[in-house]
């Protein structure tokens, strides 16, 4: 005999959904899983973390209370609604780890060479950049770089899988320099010290120091603290990334919602750069910041809207007394090799690195060796770099 | 060194450019096993092919351009540069899902949902696609000939989605749906419209010179007839008057963007909504038991050029009912689901507090409905009353089953006959047997019953692709199998 109907109430169809949104997470690892293992092992606990974190959440606000009666339709809706943003929210990065990890996976000719590399070895820009991120988060972040890189339409940062994107359809040995950047999203979420009996997130003291903690102003500090850590660890090749392929100079005095305008995240680079006290590195800094006025110059860039949050003087000041004071380590310091690889980029030395590639790219690239194309300067550059990330393995 | 700079950048981005227009070669290397259908793919990629070559050319001839007006150039740059992302993110999306696909270990439901497809494109006497996983929110694909499964719930209950995406595909595609899309556009941009034609009108008398005046004029009687084209009528009369009288094509100019802003909008409302009757009419209820039971959400956050929720709720259900006042004999089939649905739906908004933004776009659903019929559809598209009692039957004889504490048998000893069935019908008994559990099972039992249903309308959905895709070349994916009618299984 078929039992009574309970009707199609609403508790029901709540039932319902929060099942779905336990498959969805249930669903997350399991995908996560097919990760292959060289690449799950550098996510270490960070999602499964989060969705265990998401589930018992779920179960003690939603499903409990569901099944005791002990909530009001209206605010279960609500709390489910809630609920369905954050997980959609981790599903999209679960998403880009999932298939970006599928895609980057190196299979023979995945990013062919055109020009002066055909025939050599397939570049695998993901994998050089993984390396990079590694070199550079052992000298300057207080935590290891958890994750690893996928091909995006743009760089970016996912904070809670510490996912960092490089620029797809081929990102070049001009674009790595760029996921730096990136990576001071990461530093400036995990840099703390432990004072006053407690530890301290010094980005997060930072934003409450300069009254920067509100919904405008804290995306923009956020960003100004990562391009000045970006060129405090890899030095001038961010810059030269940033103002030679990168930033808009028609919108140099407008910022976004998320984005400071250009003009003030050049200063914040420029000013890491002369922090450095190295004589070379400031000129450098100084060449860079020359032109890019002289590309908004020629622009004719549109002036700043009067009613638009301002950079203060202070912000990149700040910034770059908190690099000193506590990422000393962090410095970008081997300039000299980088010059000298410059003058031979296939002639790696055993102790260069990958930040001294990078910036001996932009040495060739800007005439320290003329006569040479950009485009044979890539790669040779790239070989270079690979043959370095290859060392770490 | 600046001008050096832009050519740089430009010749980085040709670069990119050359790169991503040939996703082929991206493809190759993916060594995914089966491969897409070849034909499906070149049509799935054509149109970021020819956007690609597209913007190489723009970019070939700026590098080439003898001008000295750097302010131009960059601004061409950046124009090009923007919708190179586009490029780029629909390249990614489509590589990413297919290497997604081919990677979770026993994927089925790309596998179904292409086969849905394929029925649907049957309808439509259009080419069939193929399905990717995707994020519920990812943007809507205007490049890239395929549809997407929402990541990761791709189990079966969510099949039934894809004939929207589908339904989108189609209705891009088809020149009349695209005018009846545009009709509802201006219908539903109409305020806006008007008030930049007023706002400029009202500036008009003060044009010096009575010929622009009357040219300027002229242009806006004709942007108020010809919606499709106003923003384009409205930049050029902006263009027209910038050097004499330059505040007023400051308006035009503002005016041209908010024309061209509103009816985008209204255009992708529209075409979601169109979609919906399309997915409605022909996956039957179980396409508005899957939109309204886990997609639609009630007073949710407007999101521009989505219709809301709420919206797409009442156009689904409206199909329904029109579905049920075409049938000629009563009972009408789908009130009792019609219904539920709406009960269910109704109490959702109640309990979440409605909302209803300006300036969303209405669609007369009986109007849409007659509309896709006559000039889109072929016979056998619509879901019928037949169909219908089929599938209701079969969920119910599932639900006795799973109610009794058994497993419903879709074996070949109770079922040995399927090749009249087609994937539309099994998911619509699974939604029918899922809607007697949500109503009946009690909460405890609820998640073990459902587990049952899906299992059962698995297997039925395996053994009718495994009937026709026998016949199909083992190494692809996406191809055209025999339906119901034109071949015998195996």
């Amino acid at each position: 005999m078929a039992p009574a109907s309970r009707g199609f109430d609403v508790s029901a169809v709540l039932d319902d959904r929060v099942r779905r949104l336990q498959r969805d997470l249930e669903a997350v690892g399991q995908a996560i899983d097919a990760i292959p293992e060289g690449l799950r092992t550098r996510l270490a606990g960070a999602p499964g973390n989060e969705i265990a974190k998401k589930l018992q959440a779920i179960e003690a606000g939603l499903s409990v209370p569901l099944r005791d009666h002990g909530i009001h339709p209206a605010d279960a809706w609500a709390r489910a609604h809630t609920r369905e943003i954050e997980v959609s929210a981790l599903l999209e990065e679960a998403h880009a780890l999932v298939a970006g990890a599928a895609l980057r996976t190196p299979a023979p000719g995945l990013h062919p060479r055109h020009g002066p590399g055909a025939g050599q070895a397939a570049w695998d820009a993901c994998g050089v950049a993984d390396a990079l991120l590694d070199e550079l988060a052992s000298r300057a972040t207080d935590a290891h770089w958890p994750s690893f890189t996928v091909p995006g339409v743009t760089e970016s940062f996912v904070y809670s899988s510490r996912l960092i994107q490089v620029r797809f359809p081929r990102p070049t040995i001009w674009d790595l320099p760029a996921t730096a950047h990136e990576l001071g999203h990461y530093a400036a979420r995990t840099m703390s010290e432990f004072s006053g009996g407690r530890i301290r997130n010094l980005a997060d003291d930072l934003h409450v120091e300069l009254d920067a903690a509100d919904e405008a102003s804290w995306p923009w500090l956020e960003e100004l603290f990562a391009d000045a850590f970006a060129a405090w660890v890899i030095g001038p090749a961010y810059g030269l990334t940033c103002i030679t392929l990168g930033f808009d100079p028609l919108l140099a005095n407008i910022g976004t919602a998320s984005h400071p305008p250009g003009s003030a995240r050049v200063r914040a680079i420029t000013m890491a750069l002369d922090a450095t006290k190295d004589d070379r590195l400031r000129w450098m800094a100084n060449e860079a910041a020359k032109l890019w006025d002289r590309l908004v110059e020629v622009c004719e860039a549109e002036q700043e809207p009067e009613d638009d949050l301002v950079v203060p003087d202070s912000w990149p000041e700040k910034i770059v007394q908190l690099l000193i004071d506590h990422l000393p380590y962090g410095r970008y310091s081997t300039f000299t090799e980088a010059e000298r690889l410059s003058s031979d980029l296939g002639a790696p030395g055993a102790d260069t690195s990958l930040a001294d590639a990078a910036n001996a790219a932009w040495l060739a690239r800007i005439g320290a060796r003329s006569g040479i194309g950009v485009e044979e300067v890539g790669h040779l550059a790239e070989t270079t770099a690979q043959e370095i990330a290859a060392r770490g393995k | 060194m600046v001008t050096t700079v832009l050519k740089l950048r430009m010749e980085a981005l040709a670069q990119h450019l050359r790169e991503a227009q040939d996703p082929s070669i991206w493809l190759g290397s993916l060594q995914l096993s089966p491969m897409p259908d070849k034909n499906l793919w070149f049509k799935a990629v054509e149109a970021i092919q020819r956007e690609a070559d597209s913007l190489l050319a723009d970019l070939e001839a700026d590098l080439e351009s003898p001008t000295d007006d750097a302010e131009k150039l960059w601004k061409d740059y950046f124009r090009i540069y923007e919708r190179s992302h586009e490029i780029f993110r629909e390249s990614l999306e489509l590589l990413g899902g297919l290497a997604l696909r081919d990677r979770i270990h026993e994927e089925y439901a790309c596998r179904f949902a292409d086969e849905l497809i394929s029925e649907c494109a049957e309808f439509v006497g259009k080419p069939t696609s193929f399905a990717i996983p995707a994020t519920e929110d990812a943007l809507s694909s205007t490049l890239r000939r395929v549809a997407r499964i929402s990541f990761p719930d791709w189990h079966l209950w969510a099949l039934p989605l894809v004939a929207h995406e589908y339904g989108q595909v189609v209705v891009r595609e088809t020149a009349s749906f695209d005018r009846f899309v545009d009709e509802l556009a201006s219908q539903a941009s109409k305020p806006v419209l008007d008030e930049n034609y007023n706002d400029l009108k009202s500036a008009l008398p003060a044009i010096a010179n009575s010929g622009l005046r009357r040219i300027a004029h002229d242009q806006i009687a004709q942007a108020e007839l010809e919606p499709r084209t106003a923003a384009d009528k409205m930049e050029s009369l902006a263009l027209m008057l910038r050097a004499d009288e330059a505040d007023i094509g400051e308006r035009a100019q503002k005016a041209a963007r908010s024309i061209k802003a509103s009816l985008d909008s209204a255009t992708n409302q529209a075409r979601v909504l169109v979609a919906d009757v399309f997915a409605t009419y022909t996956a039957g209820p179980a396409y508005a038991c899957a939109a309204l039971m886990l997609r639609l959400n009630p007073n949710s956050p407007p999101v521009p050029g989505r219709p809301t929720d709420e919206e797409r709720a009442e156009t689904i259900l409206a199909v329904l009912a029109q579905m049920d006042a075409a049938t000629p004999n009563p009972p009408p089939p789908f009130a009792k689901v019609g219904q539920s649905l709406q009960s269910s739906w109704t109490l959702l908004l109640d309990g979440s507090g409605r909302h209803d933004p300006p300036g969303q776009v209405h669609l007369d659903a009986a109007h849409a409905l007659s509309m896709i019929k006559k000039r889109m559809l072929r016979d056998q598209a619509e879901f019928t009353k037949a169909d219908w009692i089929e599938a209701e039957s079969l969920g119910n004889a599932w639900w006795i089953k799973i109610n009794a504490g058994q497993k419903p048998d879709v074996s070949a000893n109770v079922l040995p006959n399927i090749d009249h069935l087609r994937l539309r019908d099994v998911l619509n008994a699974a939604w029918q047997c899922r809607l007697l559990v949500i109503e009946q099972a009690q909460p405890e039992d609820a998640s073990n019953a459902t587990d049952k249903v899906t299992d059962a309308a698995r297997q039925l959905c395996d053994r009718i692709l495994a009937s026709r895709q026998a016949l199909l070349a083992p190494a692809e994916f996406g191809g055209r199998a025999p339906r119901p009618g034109e071949a015998s299984a195996g």
